[in-house]
């Protein structure tokens, strides 16, 4: 039953939802997706308090054994019990819980994602070398985009911008939407194995 | 949800065709037939055309391999999505990743970013490490959730990169613009890697950082092509004859439009 049971709720509402697409039933569609889309944030709010339980459980036999570098996993648990009981004192709509997520969380986040300008530094030099004819290809089609981008490409070699512009628009898009049309139908095949209940190995109760 | 759905529930008669949704339901169906008759063959015992070799499916046994040999851990994501089809395609492929770990006695480390995913997982991992018959050896803590921010979980991953030092990194699902700092704060740490994504604008970063790279729908056919299982293969060989078609199409269509000098026409005609 373990094994059955969430794949017949799988079937039942993949079913549920292709009739409700495939077919024009007026507004019951729209209701019907509606409800399914509540359900969906219902469960996943339930979901969402299994995360932390985990999150602290982990962070808290790292302190309680005194694992290499628990003082960070102890400072992440005070942190937690913090801001928990402020957004729960104060609303997650408050003064103090909207300066924890924009002026802290939301900083410390984009501080990250800053560092990919430097990683793509060091991908582009660790992938730009002369290894084979895909690697060549990559860097002749790099240093003309450059080139392209930059107003000192045309005047190197006259109509750099314009083979730049026809790289990206001609082969870049062709080779994209090839991937795209690969994948949808790949995303489609691997939707039919698990509404099938061919692919179980997600029940978590072997393969 | 009765009420609501009972109110709105349409009149006797009005039961026609969402004509938009025309040729999603045609190729849909078609699939669906497809596989119903793989799945046919594959009971009766015909022959199932194979999958072609997927180097980057081909090296996770030799990633394990070198983890056992370093004895370093592995570390494996499924991705940042929900339950979306590139997690599903994820989850099948812990599935043979906790097995492989668990009969070579390696360690693994599972990273994910959904909470809802988590418990999937860690049942995943569980659920392999005792069919290796090695149940004592699963960890519930090398299952972690990690943070539902993406740059949080990003910033929690590359520390377990620098402080565990895997020596095999899995990135099996779907990736934003995180993946690039991934890749590379695994690279650092000196892992081979195998990346996975249906991403477009983040594939090409897994291309130059990782060792191998599943691009697009390879990602779909890992299970089938792990498993070997003709059914599941079956299946995979029913998206590739889609595929096929769809190529045709796009054939048919090229010709029509440059032989009428219109393309608003076919257009026209496939929105019928």
């Amino acid at each position: 039953m373990k094994r059955q049971l969430p794949i017949i709720i799988v079937f039942v509402t993949a079913l549920f939802v292709m009739v409700t697409k495939f077919f024009d039933l007026g507004t019951f569609s729209k209701t019907a997706q509606d409800e399914l889309n509540l359900w969906i944030t219902v469960s996943s709010v339930f979901a969402f308090l299994l995360g932390p339980i985990n999150l602290v459980r982990l962070h808290w036999s790292n302190v309680e054994k005194k694992r290499p570098n628990w003082v960070y996993s102890a400072i992440l648990l005070v942190v937690l019990v913090i801001s928990t009981i402020i957004m729960f004192v104060d609303g997650v709509n408050g003064k103090v819980s909207l300066f924890i997520v924009d002026k802290i969380a939301n900083r410390i986040d984009s501080a990250i994602y800053a560092m990919l300008g430097f990683y793509v530094c060091s991908a582009a030099y660790r992938s730009f070398k002369l290894k084979n004819t895909e690697a060549s290809i990559l860097l002749i089609s790099a240093v003309i985009l450059m080139l392209g981008q930059a107003p000192i490409g045309d005047a190197i070699i006259p109509n750099t911008s314009k083979l730049a512009e026809w790289i990206l628009t001609v082969p870049n898009s062709a080779g994209m939407r090839g991937i795209r049309i690969g994948a949808s139908i790949g995303a489609f095949a691997a939707s039919i194995r698990v509404i099938l209940g061919l692919e179980r190995s997600w029940t978590g109760t072997g393969s | 949800m009765v009420i609501s759905l009972a109110a709105a529930a349409p009149k006797k008669g009005v039961f026609i065709f969402a004509p938009e949704m025309m040729w999603d339901c045609i190729f849909i169906a078609i699939l669906f037939a497809l596989v119903a008759i793989m799945i046919q063959r594959a009971r009766a015992g015909l022959p199932i055309p194979p999958i072609r070799r997927i180097a980057g499916l081909e090296a996770i046994d030799e990633a394990i391999g070198r983890a056992t040999e370093m004895g370093k851990p592995v570390h494996y994501s499924p991705g940042m999505s929900g339950f979306a089809p590139e997690t599903y395609a994820g989850l099948a492929t812990l599935s043979y990743v906790a097995k492989m770990a668990a009969q070579y006695d390696t360690r693994l480390i599972v990273t994910i970013r959904r909470p809802q995913v988590h418990p999937v997982a860690a049942e995943i991992v569980k659920q392999a490490y005792l069919e290796a018959g090695r149940p004592d050896a699963y960890n519930p803590e090398d299952v972690r959730f990690v943070s539902d921010w993406q740059f949080s979980y990003t910033a929690a991953v590359m520390g377990i990169f620098q402080r565990e030092k895997p020596a095999a990194n899995l990135m099996i699902g779907y990736w934003m613009a995180e993946a690039l700092v991934l890749a590379e704060a695994g690279a650092q740490a000196g892992c081979i890697q195998i990346g996975a994504n249906t991403n477009v604008f983040q594939i090409h970063f897994f291309i130059v950082t990782c060792d191998y790279t599943l691009i697009g729908e390879e990602l779909f056919a890992a299970s089938a092509y792990l498993s070997r299982e003709p059914m599941l293969t079956g299946t995979v060989v029913a998206q590739d004859i889609v595929k096929i078609l769809i190529g045709v199409l796009i054939i048919i269509g090229t010709i029509w439009a440059t032989a009428t000098g219109s393309p608003a026409k076919l257009v026209d005609f496939l929105s019928l």
